[in-house]
């Protein structure tokens, strides 16, 4: 179940985008609880995380639903953004608020179904997802967006997650690997499987993972460089 | 006729180094009737050898292998230019290395010989000769020969080169039958030293013309990538004046209706309005180059029900060059626009998104394409007769993009055709 918000102050508009909403849920047996505000006022005035996506207008009385966005996306990282406008002109700037896109009005179903692929996608990237680690004392719970890179020495694996490294000898990079591959996470070489959020520059035959340099194989490099490209170019 | 040495040379020689020419033509487009040209031309080349190496036999030894070598090798450059089409410096680059390769398991035969000793049993000595011949011919048939097209042509014209891999194969030649036939003198080193010459000439031969392949087709795309930039100034200065002129026509409409009370002017001055607002519609993204590339679309989309849905920070596109934008962006809508023609029309949508995080420039592009596409080396093969220039917008926008250090990458997904480009934000 998502939670969306349409923040419209035309009642047409609202409703023509909550009917193409139903269609998304029962061609893609998705679930949605929809909660519309009529200005931005309302919506922004008051706004509180929880939300999973928002459909907002860009042109509104009282309020602009652009700058507003971008106040939201400062408390809200997790929120997927996606303008309805009557011109592209204003919509360009999206990438402010950093939005999955726009829908030109009349909204279509097509591009409708495109944007809530998109930002379904990119929520199931953050949604739930962390990753459970048995290290010696204790069993932790690591948000997989925070993980930087997993690395296997001695017959150990060592979590590295920000200043923190968690050391556990009870699974193999492998299967790990198979777990993270979808959630945005590549091997540069046979013994580092990195998030590819956390990438900063990839050099020849090296890395930086946040602060971290690693060192990149040539066997791994076109590989890793392929999914670091499909991965960032849409979900980053 | 001494048979037993003729049987001796086409063991050893003549046999392997047709069968090592044959990888390269198998793939090859055949002469005009090749049904009877085959027939001839392989009892020919059978009687050609039968009598060379009849004839070598009644000579001394020292002329012997310079002669026989080469009317043998000239024997199998006459057979695959006689039944295949192809030039006759194709030919000379096939045999060299059909000899370059048999002669380089020819010595590692005999490396065996001199190092665990000539096998007495048939069976083994058989085995000692077809095993090695059976796994250098695989290795080169998969490493080399499968994948040569007929994209090289125009590099094989280089006869200086084809020239000087001749005379370091001829010393080898000379070398290795020196060591059997002459002297005696047949050493493991002599062997080794033939290997490593057969094999680095066989180097040469195919990564040079790997090189001078990439050498020319990076000269392809920066002529056409040169014209196109000449073709988009153009294109965007009348795009300018044009745009101008409909903006002081709007004004001047705008004022004409002022004075009308005609209700019939008043419709269709407004009919006239709409028309040239879509002038105005184009985006600001601060980039130049990208609004010029959009703008110019933008209208030929609007006909044809074409949705460009463009969100994009303009102003990180600044490090790259102007012409570069222009290429990379048109190169990608035309793609996308071919595309979403083929759809219709409530699907023909674009998406393109420009922006950076990371420190990278990240680029998407996407547009639906229900029928699947194929792939060659990662890029969409294009279904356009392959004559024309076509085909070369995916290459041009790899080549621009890995100019910057970046990378592109093409995929269909879920009914979607996604193109991605990542390129290093200079530090």
């Amino acid at each position: 179940m998502y939670k969306i918000a349409i923040v419209e102050d035309s009642i047409e508009d609202r409703n023509a985008l909550l009917a193409l909403l139903g269609k998304y849920e029962k061609e893609h047996q998705a679930s949605f609880s929809v909660s519309s505000f009529p200005d931005g006022l309302k919506f922004y005035g008051h706004y509180e995380t929880g939300f999973d996506i928002v459909f907002t207008d860009i042109e509104m009385p009282l309020m602009d639903g652009m700058e507003a966005a971008k106040k939201i996306r400062d408390s809200d990282k997790r929120v997927q953004i996606i303008f309805v406008s009557k011109s592209a002109q204003y919509a360009v700037k999206g990438y402010e608020a950093d939005a999955i896109g726009y829908a030109l009005k009349p909204v279509t179903y097509f591009v409708i179904e495109e944007l809530l692929d998109k930002a379904i996608k990119k929520l199931s990237l953050i949604l739930d997802s962390f990753l459970l680690v048995n290290t010696d004392e204790e069993v932790v719970r690591i948000p997989i967006p925070s993980l930087q890179y997993i690395e296997v020495r001695d017959h150990y694996l060592f979590y590295h997650v920000s200043e923190k490294v968690y050391r556990s000898r009870r699974s193999s990079l492998a299967e790990e690997e198979k777990k993270l591959s979808p959630k945005g996470f590549s091997k540069c070489n046979n013994c580092y499987l990195v998030n590819l959020r956390h990438v900063v520059s990839i050099g020849k035959d090296s890395i930086m993972v946040g602060k971290e340099m690693l060192a990149m194989s040539r066997g791994k490099k076109a590989e890793f460089k392929d999914a670091f490209v499909r991965f960032a170019g849409e979900y980053l | 006729m001494n048979w037993s040495l003729v049987g001796y040379c086409f063991i050893r020689f003549v046999l392997p180094l047709l069968l090592a020419a044959s990888l390269f033509v198998l793939k090859k487009e055949k002469r005009k009737g090749f049904a009877y040209r085959l027939p001839i031309a392989l009892l020919l080349f059978f009687v050609l050898n039968l009598l060379i190496t009849n004839y070598s036999e009644n000579m001394k030894i020292e002329s012997w292998f310079y002669c026989y070598f080469l009317l043998d090798l000239l024997t199998v450059f006459l057979f695959l230019f006689f039944i295949f089409r192809i030039s006759w410096k194709e030919a000379l680059f096939f045999t060299v290395a059909a000899y370059s390769i048999q002669n380089l398991t020819d010595n590692l035969i005999n490396l065996i010989y001199l190092s665990a000793g000539e096998p007495e049993n048939l069976v083994l000595r058989w085995t000692v000769f077809l095993v090695p011949y059976l796994v250098t011919y695989c290795l080169f048939y998969f490493a080399f020969a499968r994948l040569i097209k007929s994209r090289y042509a125009d590099i094989m014209s280089n006869v200086l080169f084809l020239a000087i891999l001749c005379i370091i194969l001829g010393i080898v030649y000379v070398l290795s039958m020196y060591a059997t036939l002459g002297s005696g003198d047949d050493s493991i080193s002599l062997r080794i030293y033939a290997i490593i010459s057969c094999g680095l000439s066989m180097l040469l031969q195919f990564n040079v013309f790997n090189t001078t392949y990439l050498h020319s087709e990076n000269g392809k795309l920066e002529t056409i990538l040169k014209t196109e930039n000449e073709g988009n100034l153009r294109y965007q200065k009348n795009y300018e004046l044009l745009s101008m002129k409909i903006h002081d026509l709007r004004h001047q409409i705008r004022a004409i209706k002022e004075k009308t009370d005609s209700e019939e002017i008043q419709k269709s001055l407004a009919e006239l309005e709409k028309d040239a607002h879509i002038f105005n519609t184009s985006l600001k993204t601060s980039s130049q180059a990208l609004d010029s590339v959009l703008s110019v679309r933008s209208l030929y989309c609007a006909e044809k029900g074409i949705t460009l849905s463009c969100m994009a920070d303009g102003e990180k596109l600044s490090f790259l060059s102007d012409s570069d934008i222009f290429s990379l962006f048109s190169n990608a809508i035309d793609n996308g626009i071919e595309a979403v023609l083929k759809e219709p029309e409530e699907k023909r949508n674009i998406t393109i998104n420009v922006r950076e995080k990371n420190g990278f420039l990240l680029i998407h592009f996407d547009n639906p394409s229900s029928s699947a596409v194929t792939f060659a080396n990662g890029l969409p093969q294009t279904d356009k007769d392959k004559n024309d220039l076509h085909g070369y917008g995916s290459k041009s926008i790899c080549y621009i993009v890995e100019k910057y250090g970046g990378k592109a990458n093409f995929q269909q997904e879920n009914g979607l055709f996604k193109l991605n480009i990542m390129i290093p934000m200079a530090q």
